[in-house]
């Protein structure tokens, strides 16, 4: 069997000295992925009809927008991993600055399309899964809050690790769970402004900010795999320049 | 995000070894991804995920 999903597009001008503009246009019965205004590959969810399964082997259900630098070449990984990358990172490399690997973002725009035919819509803050078959006749558009209180947060326990929660036993968590930025929200955990917006909110970070009580660098291995760096400028805004060094994030529509 | 168009303006990282992703990404392991090996400076590349299964054709 091989990866038969894989396209590449060539010919680009240095990817890491230029900026390029790359956009994912999703469509129930359609992918297009251009780049700099040119469509590059398209797939047909029609394509991807697969007999034996029964279904369409094509993305149909709530994504997130995630902008990520992550370690391929790291020593454990698979071996297909890392040659797939090139072969292991090396740490003395002319493409670090001050110290770290890094991308970097101009601008991220999303557009929303409208939700599917047949959609179940109940409410229009966010998307929740009715069944754990996670399929897409499954989602539910709800009205749930999706703000965690504190990185410790899950979706079953969203106040925990925060000041306000109640579950015993609970401390207030460390500085380097925190949330950076939430402090300012009201006590419902809703953000101010956008409580109408039609798709799933809020934003989680890794950044850990001057007052974290982590030092140094973290190269992996710290339990999910996305160590913060002692510095990191967190701003993912439109038309603002961000450094990126393994961050997540949920765009707000 | 349940369809719609994200666009990115972005400079990748160099680097073998070191990946740079602009994705998409569901809790039921759909994906739709741009990626970029920092050993191919000239080459994005395209992939898909039905709940984490790439297709085998």
């Amino acid at each position: 069997m091989t990866d038969d999903n894989g396209g590449n597009a060539t010919g680009i001008s240095d990817t890491s000295k230029n900026y390029h503009t790359y956009e994912i246009d999703w469509n129930p019965d359609s992918i297009t992925w251009s780049i700099d205004g040119k469509e590059v590959r398209s797939k047909t969810r029609a394509e991807t009809w697969n007999a034996t399964a029964n279904r369409f082997d094509f993305p149909q259900t709530p994504s997130r927008v995630q902008l990520s630098l992550w370690p391929a070449g790291k020593p454990g990984n698979g071996e297909g991993t890392i040659s797939w990358s090139g072969g292991e990172i090396q740490w003395n490399s002319p493409f670090m600055q001050n110290g770290y690997y890094f991308a970097a973002f101009a601008s991220v725009d999303i557009e929303c399309y409208d939700p599917p035919q047949g959609a179940n819509k109940q409410g229009d803050s966010s998307y929740i899964y009715t069944d754990s078959a996670l399929t897409n006749n499954t989602v539910e558009i709800s009205d749930k809050d999706t703000v965690l209180k504190s990185l410790e947060g899950t979706g079953v326990d969203m106040d925990k690790g925060s000041d306000t929660s109640t579950a015993s036993g609970s401390a207030k968590t460390s500085a380097a769970a925190q949330i950076p930025g939430l402090s300012g929200v009201g006590a419902d955990g809703q953000r101010g402004g956008n409580a109408a917006s039609s798709g799933g909110t809020g934003a989680t970070g890794t950044a850990a900010g001057p007052e974290s009580t982590q030092t140094g660098f973290s190269q992996g291995g710290s339990g999910t795999g996305s160590g913060a760096p002692p510095q990191l400028e967190k701003s993912l805004q439109t038309s603002f320049l961000a450094v990126v060094v393994g961050i997540f994030a949920l765009i707000v529509l | 995000m349940w369809y719609g168009k994200a666009t990115a303006k972005m400079m990748t990282s160099g680097g073998q070894g070191v990946v740079s992703a602009f994705i998409l990404l569901g809790d039921s392991k759909d994906e739709i991804d741009f990626e970029f090996v920092g050993a191919d400076l000239e080459v994005a590349q395209t992939n898909f995920y039905s709940q984490g299964v790439t297709n085998c054709m």
